[in-house]
């Protein structure tokens, strides 16, 4: 094949690039422009044949369809998947009601919520029984029946089963902070918690062992190991019991709060040395 | 702007053929150059293919003559580069072979001039040629020409130079046509 002839300068290169056109370029002129013609009247027969709702995506209303029994579908599936799956529960805090304990009677019931618990809807039974037996029961007994059925001991000990409030070394809010610091965290916890700061532990004792009953209130002198002797205060055993019994029901398993108004509100002047301590 | 180039448009986007013709007349052969430099074998068909897809999207068009050379090579462009992967995948397509010419008497010499100048492109890298191919023959400006290669202009001005410098040198050696862009990628 013959090479053409290289262009002498660039300039002669870039002349020869903006050259006018060949013959050879223009021909197949006619067969271009029927072609082009045909492509105009193509596009145009297509656009017309078009109607105006044919403009619109013919789909567009099927998919939207297709798109909302979609949504409906899975919506109603995952709904139905998630009620057996138990995501949607009631609400399982217990609910908390205060019955006055009456006088005569030594089992208080403090709070209690549904009687019945049944497995599938996880609803708690929280029963506090507090049981003071007069002058010969030093301890009292709190009895916290979760839905596991278990029952905790409210004074340092997590693992017995029959929980007994032991009047700690102090005075009563000392015998609810240990209570509530030995107590572990759950449905329970609140109401030993309370159970604890209702119990006459600690109000008002004769002996550093006693533990008198709801209805005994007569404070007896009594030495206090703790800087500041005091004596002993009835109104002050009156406050502690409301604090401890309102923290405790409300706010079920803070153990901040129960701790520290039984601290705050007991009575400095009763030494109560329990079991425990 | 260009009252004249404007009626063609007119005429043509309505698919009369003489304004069809104008416009063809006016830039087939600036098309054929282009797609002559990068792809010489394929260059007929590929203008073929750019006219075609000019006319059918003509009534979309809107812009002076500046605009519509620029929206012809954007087009141009984008062929070349479906032609250069339809290659890759197909490797037998890859040795080109350049064109049978029949030169008549009068222009034999504009057009062994235009060929040797070709020639000389398609040696140059891919980039360059094309950038050169863009400013030199589609005479579009540098912002054009980086749109189109989406390249930004002080890139496409390098090309060019490099392009331009590396032309100089080869005009002073004799063409030993070997197309070396032919296959590399337009980016």
């Amino acid at each position: 094949m013959n090479q053409p002839p290289s262009p002498e300068s660039l300039d002669g290169l870039l002349n020869a690039l903006r050259s006018p056109a060949t013959a050879e370029e223009l021909s197949g002129e006619a067969t271009a422009i029927s072609d082009m013609a045909s492509a105009i009247a193509d596009s145009s027969e297509g656009i017309s044949r078009m109607s105006p709702t044919a403009h619109r995506n013919p789909l567009s209303r099927l998919s939207r369809r297709v798109v909302g029994l979609t949504a409906v579908g899975v919506l109603s599936v995952a709904g139905v998947a998630a009620a057996a799956t138990g995501v949607f529960v009631p609400d399982n805090r217990p609910k908390t009601e205060f019955v006055p304990g009456s006088d005569d009677s030594q089992e208080t019931s403090v709070a209690t919520t549904d009687e019945e618990s049944t497995e599938t809807t996880g609803v708690q039974n929280t029963t506090v029984d507090t049981t003071a037996a007069g002058d010969e029961a030093s301890e009292t007994t709190l009895a916290s029946n979760t839905t596991k059925g278990s029952d905790t001991t409210a004074v340092g000990d997590t693992t017995q089963t029959d929980s007994t409030i032991v009047c700690a070394d102090g005075n009563h809010g000392m015998t609810v902070s240990s209570v509530a610091h030995g107590t572990p965290p759950g449905p329970g916890h609140g109401a030993a918690v309370s159970a604890a700061a209702k119990s006459d532990c600690g109000k008002s004792t004769t002996d550093s062992t006693t533990v008198t009953t709801a209805n005994t209130s007569t404070p007896v002198d009594t030495t206090m190991p703790h800087p500041g002797n005091k004596p002993a205060n009835p109104g002050s055993n009156g406050n502690g019991n409301g604090n401890g019994n309102g923290n405790g029901q409300g706010n079920g398993n803070d153990n901040g709060n129960g701790n520290g108004n039984g601290q705050g509100n007991g009575n400095p002047a009763a030494v109560y040395k329990g079991k425990g301590g | 702007m260009n009252v004249g180039f404007d009626e063609w448009l007119e005429s043509a986007a309505r698919g009369e053929p003489e304004g069809l013709a104008n416009l063809w007349r006016r830039y087939q052969p600036l098309v054929l150059r282009y797609f002559r430099g990068r792809l010489p074998d394929a260059a007929e068909d590929l203008a073929s293919t750019v006219w075609i897809d000019v006319a059918s999207n003509l009534s979309s068009f809107r812009g002076d003559e500046d605009g519509f050379r620029g929206w012809l090579f954007t087009i141009a462009h984008r062929r070349l580069v479906d032609e250069h992967r339809r290659r890759e995948r197909r490797p037998e397509h890859s040795v080109s072979q350049p064109p049978e010419r029949s030169s008549s008497s009068d222009t034999h010499d504009d057009a062994t001039s235009l060929d040797a100048a070709l020639a000389l492109i398609r040696r140059l890298p891919a980039d360059q040629a094309e950038a050169v191919l863009l400013r030199v023959v589609a005479d579009l400006d540098v912002g054009v020409v980086a749109e189109i290669m989406q390249r930004r202009e002080g890139s496409v001005r390098v090309l060019v130079h490099r392009g331009l410098e590396k032309l100089s040198v080869l005009c002073q050696k004799p063409v030993t046509d070997e197309p070396r862009s032919t296959m590399n990628e337009v980016s």
